[in-house]
């Protein structure tokens, strides 16, 4: 029975469905300021809404990837009872393409990782915020054909968020879907919104249709989802 | 071959140069006025600024031939010298140390120094750190400010060399051990802050102020001490106001607050003006089942108690008897002024046993009692109606004795006769005296009276209560106390003993109740039992060997004894023995049971329970035992007493009227509804909210579904209306009573039972939660869970009921493994389906079928108790849940159940962790019906459930299984088993 030292503690004893979300996040020089200080209080607010709420903080799988001077990947799958919340720090260019297909390949493998050990899971959650166009032109082409084969084959939930008049609404609408236009800079209302919409999935089970709250898309939006 | 001496001098230098930053031990060559030379060993001496050196209070920290830690800034500025730093060394070595206490999570103090951007700045020694907001604390405030300044105690957990970036967290610390958290966090809007607010808005049932950041909510209860109707009796809008925040939870956003709490109380120095036994007036403030409040004082309420109100009936209607508004006289019986609780009695005020002793008798009569107590100033006598009268020395045949002799003349209980001199009503006090020394009856010679037992004697203590008296807590329930010959066994010989040994029996005040309520009778007989009873009470007291237990008289739940006892027992039992003394069967199995049951916290083998006995008085006046085992024992089975009326079993699916229903108004917090026969029920406050509608408390025991706006249909109408013309009582399902209206008689909702305890869904569906929410349960508590379910069904399928929608969502538990189905609204009746399920509890041969198109079967029924049945012994794993498998619905289909039994071959494709352990410690019985049901489609019913885990049950009790929810190994066979199965 060795092959049961080198499992993940928490997707072998943790029997709950996930529901696994990642967050792609522009960090580029231009959110630098009051954008960027709003982004950090919106994700420290959504992770402490997922703690608290005893079904999403069993469920709610979720990994950060931004995009600024380097893609980084923030943020890992994994319990997030025991990861702290990164602050971001805005800078460099705009590399949306590399930041999606990064985060295309991180839902991939930790889609793997569940059918490998035993566990459910909800199809997974993918939000794109930008604020402005982006830098590799190349990459972002590659990323569109994947991405919007995934939400096209309904296997992908997908939540593309222009921020602020520079964001370029048509190249996040090619990634699947409408692209949302935050109002203003309400990046709390938005994550608060998105935590609730985790918790009233989280309460479900896989394969059940879900309708998430139309009416609390109100208080970030301005554009329609 | 040599070197040359240039080369010499250039390898001397690259051995020598060490580099920037490191840290160098110099020695302190001189001191001038600004600066230190110190010698490292390198070419030049270096120098460093005197200021480096001074602590806080400006004191010089070292001197000339000191040793000294410094940081190497740069080997030549140029001008020869060696840039030094003392400085910059403590910072190197503090942030040396910070990476060691990092690694090792160890806990440091900081200082905050002020507020920035995301969170704190905070100083560790010389270096500078950052508090990010999120790991400040467990929960989330908006404003830490009130930490600068402070010393706060935190780990490290990220350092970055290249950004010179330190980041620490607070909470960490916290989670770590809740003791070292000194620091107290004056959150603003916490509970029991006083805030000010402005009233901004009014509705029927309080008021809402704001606080500034958020309104919280003013109840038209916590207004005022005085009793008020509408928070505009006191308050005006625009006013600001002072409040107490009582509740504030965080979840919900909603912040409770009370004005009245910030004024004084009434009730403060209740005692005073309301002492026990005082009569006032007041007015019926409020009418309930089980009493009648009265409003005595301005804001002060008291309960009088169905039984309190009448000397003529047992069984009283309060509202039959008082009205709403009505003036009545009350007599105070119990005061608690820290639980604002006070206990009124009308019968009492309406009469006075002393008056009507006074009515009965007068000057001159003479009566015939028994020596109730002696004392050195004279003889208390028993007087018919339970009070006493008193012959003082003189008055005892001219002062013939002194209080020495008394003693050895007289003994308790002795008859004698005497003659009344003086009664006194309001002082209730009553003079006789004994006028010849014939009326005092010798001991043996006692005349028989009509009541049926003898004059206590002096007998010996019966054997039984001997062996109990010393180490035992005595109850002596009603109807031992009204038996036959219990005047014997309750004799002045146990009082005597009792004294001696400085015990007192216990007697629940309820029985006090009972047997005043029996003396009002029509039966003769049944009123000298309980005269009897009273009496020994009586005794009991004078001898001062008794302890009236007081419980909860003005509770709204009212216990009959028998619970009462022993939910009194259960909270005895771990630190007393416990005797009780009654002659109901029934009673002395339930209490005897709780012998045998578990104390929380335990493991298997080892009791605390100290050991509890129950006696009887038998036909020759003896106390009996009765132990567990008896025969020929009536068992309660109430659940037998009640007479099913199934509904008719469903053929077909009804075509529904699925027009949605349109109600002009939808009632809310603070409104009211309506039953068919115009009651009317309050929603209190919302207890939860689902997709289809809210839930509101109505009462302690009762709650309203109340749909949402274009959730009802005219076919849920239709289908209300057939639930509720049948009465389904299965203990913890909580079915439709009653359909209810709005104040235009609209249907909005039904009322039904309240439900009680916490989901599946957030207990044992999360093994985290489990272990927090039910620390003490093991195995054998989900097993017991499982067959409080089973039953449940079992009962229901004996109405034609279907579930249909089994899931963790809508059956709750209760630490005391009560069960409690909810949603019920949704089961299948007759021809109407159960319209939602889950994928997870589907049937493979109805997945993707629509719910509302079909009836389901028992088989289907079967699938998803099997399932559920399976989460509960596997704590939230999904059964089909397997290494490669894909989504729910395909893993059902598939019919790929991955977990090992002999016999069948294995696909190695069980999920990883400890389900595997889990499974194979259950007993190989359950193994095979989850495999049948899962592999074949072959699946048991509730009952055969039922009788295979009754078995698990027996055999977790002989230790046959593993207890623990969560083994973390395989279950041992052993070589004999192995060899029968060629293993």
């Amino acid at each position: 029975m060795n092959d049961l030292i080198l499992y993940d503690k928490d997707l072998a004893e943790n029997p709950t469905a996930r529901i696994p979300i990642c967050l792609v996040l522009d960090t580029s020089a231009s959110m630098d300021g009051a954008p960027i200080e709003e982004l950090n209080k919106g994700v420290k607010l959504f992770m402490e809404a997922i703690l608290e709420d005893e079904m999403t903080r069993f469920s709610a799988d979720i990994s950060i990837v931004t995009f600024g001077q380097i893609v980084e990947e923030e943020l890992k799958f994994g319990s997030i009872e025991e990861q702290e919340t990164p602050t971001f720090y805005a800078g460099g260019l705009t590399p949306m393409g590399e930041a999606m297909l990064t985060s295309v390949e991180l839902l991939d493998n930790r889609k793997k990782e569940y059918q490998k050990a035993g566990v459910d899971y909800f199809q997974p959650w993918l939000v794109i915020m930008s604020d402005g166009a982006p830098t590799d032109l190349v990459e972002t082409e590659a990323a569109i054909k994947i991405v919007s084969k995934l939400y096209n084959d309904k296997k992908l939930i997908l939540f593309p968020i222009g921020i602020g008049d520079r964001a370029d609404m048509n190249k996040l609408s090619q990634f699947g879907r409408p692209a949302a236009k935050l109002n203003g800079l309400k990046f709390k209302e938005f994550f608060e919104w998105l935590s609730q919409s985790v918790s009233i999935v989280s309460q479900s089970s896989p394969g059940e249709t879900i309708t998430l709250d139309e009416d609390g898309i109100k208080s970030w939006v301005t554009i329609g989802l | 071959m040599s070197k040359t001496f240039t080369e010499l001098f250039e390898k001397r230098q690259k051995q020598e140069k060490p580099k920037i930053g490191s840290l160098l031990k110099g020695t302190i060559v001189s001191i001038n006025r600004e600066k230190a030379i110190i010698n490292v060993g390198l070419q030049s001496e270096g120098f460093i600024p005197l200021d480096e050196f001074k602590n806080s209070q400006g004191e010089l920290e070292i001197a000339e031939g000191d040793v000294v830690e410094v940081a190497l800034k740069s080997i030549d500025d140029g001008l020869g010298n060696t840039l030094l730093s003392y400085v910059d060394a403590k910072r190197i070595k503090l942030w040396q140390s910070l990476e060691v206490s990092m690694n090792s999570e160890e806990i440091v103090t900081g200082l905050v120094t002020g507020v920035v951007k995301g969170g704190l700045s905070v100083n560790i020694g010389v270096l500078k750190a950052f508090l990010p907001d999120r790991l400040v604390d467990m929960h989330s405030v908006k404003d830490f400010s009130h930490l600068v300044g402070r010393e706060i105690m935190i780990v490290v957990v990220k350092m970055d060399e290249v950004k010179g970036r330190i980041v620490v967290s607070r909470r960490a610390v916290m989670k770590k051990d809740d003791l070292i958290s000194h620091e107290t966090l004056s959150s603003v809007l916490q509970k029991g802050a006083v805030v000010d607010g402005t009233v901004v808005r009014f509705v029927d049932y309080g008021a809402f102020v704001n606080l500034g950041t958020t309104d919280g909510l003013l109840h038209v209860k916590d207004i005022s001490w005085a009793h008020i109707d509408h928070p505009s009796e006191r308050l005006s809008i625009g006013d600001k106001v002072r409040v107490l925040i009582l509740d504030h939870n965080e979840n919900r956003g909603r912040i409770s607050l009370g004005l009245k709490q910030l004024l004084p109380s009434p009730w403060n120095n209740i005692a005073d003006r309301l002492p026990v036994g005082k009569r006032v007036t007041g007015t019926v403030s409020n009418l309930t089942d089980y009493g009648a409040f009265v409003r005595v004082e301005d804001g002060v309420e008291g309960l009088v108690h169905a039984s309190e109100m009448d000397w003529t009936s047992v069984n009283i209607r309060p509202s039959a008897v008082v009205k709403l508004g009505q003036e009545v006289d009350v007599v105070v019986l119990d005061v608690h002024e820290s639980k604002n609780r006070l206990s009124l009695s009308m019968r009492q005020a309406q009469i006075n046993p002393w008056a009507t002793f006074k009515e009965t008798y007068n000057k001159g009569s003479e009566i015939i009692g028994n020596i109730s107590s002696i004392t050195d100033f004279g003889l208390f006598i028993e007087l018919p109606g339970g009070i006493d009268g008193l012959v003082r020395l003189t008055n005892i045949l001219q002062e013939k004795y002194s209080s020495d002799e008394l003693e050895s003349v007289f003994s308790i209980g002795q008859q004698v006769k005497v003659e009344v001199l003086d009664i006194d009503a309001e002082k209730k006090r009553i003079g006789l005296s004994i006028q010849q020394s014939k009326d005092i009856f010798s001991v043996n010679n006692t005349t028989k009276k009509k009541n049926v037992s003898d004059t206590s004697q002096t007998q010996l203590l019966d054997p039984a209560l001997s062996s109990v008296i010393n180490d035992y807590l005595i109850f002596i329930d009603t109807c031992s106390l009204m038996e036959d010959g219990s005047k014997d066994v309750f004799s002045n010989e146990l009082c005597e003993q009792l004294v001696k040994n400085d015990r007192k029996i216990k007697i629940l005040d309820r029985v006090l109740v009972e047997l005043n309520n029996h003396i009002n009778s029509n039966h003769e007989r049944k009123k000298q039992l309980a005269a009897n009873g009273i009496q020994i009470i009586e005794k009991f007291k004078k001898f001062d060997c008794v302890d009236i237990v007081a419980v909860g008289q003005d509770s709204s739940k009212d216990p009959i004894p028998d619970e009462l006892f022993q939910s009194i027992f259960v909270y005895y039992r771990s630190k007393n023995k416990i005797c009780l003394i009654t002659q109901d069967v029934n009673l002395s199995h339930d209490v005897l049971a709780l012998n045998s049951s578990r104390s929380t916290g335990e493991r298997y083998g080892k009791k605390t329970i100290k050991g509890i006995k129950v006696f009887r008085i038998d036909g020759q006046n003896k106390l009996k035992e009765f132990y567990s085992d008896i025969k020929d024992v009536e068992l309660k089975d109430k659940q037998k007493d009640v007479v099913i009326k199934p509904f008719k079993k469903g053929v077909d699916v009804n075509t529904l009227n699925k027009s949605i229903v349109v109600n002009s108004l939808i009632p809310g917090a603070g409104d009211f509804v309506k039953t068919l026969d115009g009651k009317k029920i309050y929603l209190y406050d919302e207890i939860a909210t689902g997709g289809e509608g809210k839930v509101y408390s109505v009462n302690d025991t009762e709650v309203c579904k109340i749909y949402k706006k274009d959730k009802l249909l005219e076919s849920s109408i239709q289908k209300l209306k057939l639930m509720t013309s049948n009465k389904v009582e299965v203990k913890g399902v909580c079915w439709p009573k009653s359909t209810v209206y709005n104040e235009n008689n609209e249907p909005v909702g039904y009322l039904m039972n309240k439900a009680q305890g916490i989901e599946l869904a957030r207990s044992i569906f999360q093994p985290k939660l489990l272990g927090i929410r039910f620390p003490n349960w093991d195995r054998k508590s989900l097993v017991k869970v499982c067959i409080k379910i089973l039953d449940k069904i079992i009962e229901l399928h004996k109405y034609n009921i279907i579930i249909g929608d089994i899931n963790g969502q809508n059956i709750m538990v209760t630490e005391s493994l009560d069960v409690y189905f909810v949603d019920t609204d949704s089961f299948q009746v007759e021809g109407y389906p159960c319209p939602v399920g889950l994928v997870l509890f589907t049937a493979p041969e109805i997945q993707r079928v629509n719910f509302k198109s079909f009836l389901r079967t028992i088989e289907n029924e079967n699938f998803a108790i099997a399932t559920l049945l399976f989460m509960i012994l596997m704590p939230g794993k999904p059964p089909y849940s397997h290494q490669g498998g894909t989504t729910i619905a395909e893993n059902i289909k598939k019919g790929e159940f991955s977990y090992p039994l002999h016999g069948k071959t294995y696909n190695k494709q069980a999920p990883q962790g400890p389900w595997r352990f889990m499974w194979s410690h259950l007993p190989h019985k359950v193994k095979t019906n989850f495999n049948n049901a899962f592999s074949n489609s072959d699946r048991f019913s509730a009952s055969e459930w039922r009788k295979t885990l009754d078995q698990y049950v027996f055999g977790l009790s002989k230790e046959y299984h593993s207890a623990e929810i969560f083994p973390t190994e395989f279950k041992h066979v052993d070589d004999a088993t192995k060899q029968k199965y060629n293993i």
